[in-house]
Order: structure tokens, then C-alpha cells, then sequence
């Protein structure tokens, strides 16, 4: 930037008009500028001490470029944070993520990403002992991919003050419907076959919605498996979707993930439901 | 004049069927057997950087590694910005073994390529495969994707270069690097305990078919 700047001001100098135009258009941010804008939003501005709250962290997207999911897929990264906090705030590090799609990024290469928008709710908490109005950081790193990928950053903050608690932030309740809440009363978990070379994943689901236009199963983000497409599967148990895998030789020791069933209403809506699933190749 | 002309379109047709039948081979072609650990490892002779005919059959009898590349990728800048990748490659070169960067990405030139690797002191070879022809052979899909090829020219790993999925320098030296772990057995003439491991990173751009 500052040597477009620098180059500007030289051209400038010899002839004014066009050459400043032009200069000023490459030197605005338009070249260095992120491919999403990030906020953090608090669902409330104004807490009592030793009250629980949420902060939002919104991504803005630019059209065509994607952000990933905790299991991108065949390729990318989830967004992370690190937050600063004064004494007295805790904050999660489990973040809640919305539903992700399944998106071809290329020939045999699928992720699970968003588009547009993201939101993530961070879970927060204060204790008593804090009287005084306080600040939150959070360092923002994400990857953000169309046909190249670009790793992008942003220090974020946000203020609360200390006092009569207002009210929700009206954008919250549409939020958390939106997030992935953990399953209930779905029986799931991992088939292998007898020499732990390959298995599925299963969640049984009721039989009207065992359907894969309805239901998806995302697999958790497990670095010892390779998963295929899921597939319904009928038993004596009634009927599950299932993730097939290829598992890929050298664990040491089980790992649990949790992978994403995605539910899609008459009227489109998605809801995502974390279920945990737990691998053990060791041989 | 008539018999001219038919001969014309029937010239035509002839090219016509011909170039739809190269085009249905050239299909077939890429629609190859699956690349398995223990597999053969495909030939190819790609260009490098500096315009130089590289084969592997020149390394018959080497273990060759194989790093798909994009210098535009976090991924890739991650293992090259503070010298990781050129550390690895380094130290196993000094042992014998060939190490070959190739790049599959579409519009990737000999020009761009030398010039990154003048910036990032790349010792060796990054070989141009612009239309991604080998990248194809290899089922790549990654950058950085590691292949790694024993003595015998047989698949012996291939997957992520380490256990650190992340786009972050701080973390590689703390991660397990399975490259380095397959090539200190295949140097020991032991095999490979983790042959297979999944690639992380950015999604090669392949120049559409």
C-alpha cells in the first residue's frame, strides 16, 4: 500500500486528472481489502456481575468466497479466536457453529462450508467481582477460499458496562435457533468391520426422515479416517444414515469427534444436531 | 465444383469423428486405475522452473518425494515463510533422496515459479504441470499433498506433510512430521509404519478439463 501510495503521489505530480483517479482508486483499500469483515456483537450491551452471556462473532462474506466448518472437509480451516479477557469473564472455547453446506470445490474435493454470512456464538460468563465496565478482545484468524485461498486476520473488541441488565439484542433469537445444539435421544455410533480396516458411522432416525433429501451427516473432524458420501441404511433396528469410511493405519490411541446431523423442515430451514462418535482403530 | 465441396464436408466429418474419438480417449486416459499404496508410481516428465526436462525414471533406484505446491497457498506459506519445508527437504537430499516440488495450479508458469523459489531459497526443482495432467495421475488435491516413492518406484506414503492441520508457522515444529517418519524408515529399509495419512490445506486449482 504504501508503495502505491508513494508511486501515486510521483505519477500524480506529472499529470494531474486521470493519473490521480486512477491512483486513488488503486490506492484505496480496494486491493488490500478482506474478503470478509468480521464484528463481535454481545446479546447484551449491559450485564449484571456474575451473569452469562453470548458474544457473536458475524462474519461478513464476500459473494463466491467460503469460510469453513470444524471438519472442513477435504480442504481448508474453521476460523478461530483468542480472546484477551479482563479478570473476572471467562469465555468457552467451544464455539457454536450454524449448519454448514456441502460444497464441490473441485473434482473429488468436497468441504463443508458457508457462504455470505456466518455467525458463531461464544458462550461467556462474568463472576461477582466484577463492578467495573469491561473490555473484550478477540484476535479473529480465518481462511477464506474460492478458487485460492487466502488466510486472513482481525483484532476485535467489544465494551459492557456494568449495571441493570438490558435487553436481548433482538438478532440473538434467530441466532441461536440457527446454531447446532447437541443431539437427543438419537442412538448413534461406529460400526468397524472385524480387521478395523473400514466401518460407518450411523444415526437412526425415524423412518419418515430417513431420507437423504431431508437429513445429512456431516463426519467430525478426525484425521484417521477417510469418510465417503452417507447413505441410508435399513436394519432390524429400523433405519440410520450412515457415513462409510476407509480408516487410514497408525492410531495410537481413540479419538471422539462430533459430527453434524443436519435436518431440512418442509419450509427449508436446517437444524444441526452435534452428535459425538467415538473411533477406536487401534490394533 | 459439387464433388469439391462434398469432399470438403466430408473431410470435415472425418476430422469431426476423429477429434471426438481422441476426445473420448483422452477421457479414458485420465479415468486410470487408483493410485494404492505399493502401487507403481506413475511416470511423468514435467519442465522445471528453469525450463529443464525432469522425468522420474531419471531416479530410478531414489526414493523421490513428491510435494504438490502453490506458493499462493496459507498452507504451503506456513512450512516455507520461516524455512520448515527447505529444512526437511535439506537433510533428506543430503541422505540421497529426490525431492520434487510440482505445481498443478492452473496458470502456474516457469517465471512465477523461479521467482518464488528465489524468495523462499528453494533448492531444487519445482516442476510445471499447468494443465494438471500429473496432478490428475496422482488423485492430488491438496497443497502442500506429499507423495513419497520407495527404491523400487512404488507408493510407499502419501497425505499430509504433518499432524498439524493449521495454517499457523508457531505450530509446525511441535507437529509430527510423517514425511520425515516415512523416509527415516524407508532409509532404515524398514516399511513404512504410517503409509497413508489425510492431506490438509488448500484445494488445488485445476485447469478446468
Amino acid at each position: 500500500m504504501a508503495i502505491n501510495a508513494a508511486a501515486c503521489l510521483y505519477f500524480g505530480m506529472q499529470r494531474v486528472s486521470l493519473t490521480m483517479i486512477l491512483c486513488l482508486l488503486f490506492a484505496s483499500p480496494i486491493w488490500a481489502a478482506n474478503k470478509v469483515a468480521v464484528e463481535l456483537i454481545p446479546s447484551q450491551m449491559q450485564i449484571k456481575p456474575g451473569q452469562s452471556f453470548q458474544i457473536a462473532i458475524r462474519f461478513k462474506i464476500d459473494p463466491k468466497w467460503h469460510l469453513y466448518w470444524i471438519n472442513p472437509g477435504d480442504s481448508g480451516l474453521a476460523p478461530s479466536v483468542q480472546w484477551t479477557l479482563p479478570k473476572g469473564v471467562t469465555i468457552s472455547s467451544k464455539l457454536h457453529f450454524p449448519p454448514p453446506h456441502r460444497l464441490q470445490a473441485a473434482e473429488n474435493v468436497e468441504s463443508f462450508a458457508y457462504e455470505n454470512e456466518l455467525i458463531l456464538l461464544a458462550d461467556a460468563m462474568t463472576d461477582a467481582s466484577v463492578k467495573q465496565n469491561v473490555k473484550i478482545d478477540g484476535k479473529i484468524d480465518w481462511l477464506v477460499c474460492n478458487d485460492v485461498c487466502i488466510a486472513e486476520s482481525a483484532n476485535t473488541s467489544v465494551d459492557i458496562t456494568i449495571g441493570e441488565p438490558n435487553a436481548l439484542n433482538p438478532n440473538f433469537a434467530q441466532w441461536r435457533s440457527q446454531a447446532a445444539t447437541p443431539a437427543k435421544d438419537v442412538k448413534s455410533g461406529v460400526s468397524l468391520n472385524a480387521d478395523k480396516s473400514a466401518g460407518y458411522l450411523y444415526a437412526y432416525l425415524p423412518a419418515d426422515q430417513a431420507d437423504l433429501s431431508k437429513v445429512d451427516l456431516l463426519p467430525p473432524a478426525v484425521e484417521d479416517a477417510i469418510f465417503d458420501k452417507p447413505a441410508i441404511k435399513t436394519d432390524a433396528n429400523g433405519s440410520a444414515i450412515t457415513i462409510p469410511f476407509r480408516v487410514l493405519p497408525g492410531m495410537t490411541e481413540p479419538v471422539t469427534g462430533e459430527g453434524m446431523l443436519i435436518r431440512t423442515a418442509a419450509d427449508g430451514s436446517r437444524k444441526g444436531e452435534l452428535v459425538s462418535y467415538t473411533f477406536n482403530f487401534v490394533k | 465444383m459439387k464433388t469439391g465441396f462434398f469432399a470438403f464436408v466430408a473431410a470435415l466429418c472425418v476430422l469431426a469423428v476423429y477429434s471426438f474419438t481422441a476426445m473420448a480417449a483422452d477421457k479414458h486416459d485420465h479415468s486410470h486405475a487408483k493410485l494404492e499404496i505399493g502401487s507403481p508410481a506413475p511416470a511423468f516428465t514435467l519442465k522445471d522452473q528453469t525450463g529443464k526436462d525432469v522425468s522420474l525414471k531419471d531416479y530410478a533406484g531414489k526414493i523421490v518425494v513428491l510435494e504438490w505446491f502453490n506458493d499462493g497457498c496459507p498452507f504451503v506459506v506456513k512450512h516455507y515463510k520461516e524455512g520448515h519445508m527447505n529444512k526437511v527437504a535439506s537433510k533428506y537430499v543430503a541422505d540421497g533422496v529426490v525431492w520434487l516440488r510440482i505445481n498443478s495450479t492452473d496458470g502456474t508458469t516457469p517465471e512465477s515459479n523461479a521467482k518464488v523459489a528465489g524468495k523462499w531459497n528453494m533448492a531444487g526443482p519445482i516442476l510445471i504441470d499447468a494443465n494438471g495432467e500429473v496432478g490428475h495421475e496422482y488423485a492430488a488435491t491438496n497443497t502442500p499433498h506429499m507423495y513419497v516413492i520407495n527404491k523400487e518406484g512404488k507408493l510407499a506414503y502419501r497425505g499430509a506433510i504433518d499432524s498439524d492441520s493449521s495454517a499457523d508457522t508457531a505450530k509446525v515444529d511441535a507437529a509430527t512430521n510423517y514425511v520425515s517418519k516415512a523416509l527415516d524408515e524407508l532409509l532404515a529399509d524398514k516399511s513404512v509404519s504410517q503409509p497413508e495419512t489425510k492431506a490438509y490445506g488448500c484445494t488445488i486449482k485445476y485447469a478446468s478439463k
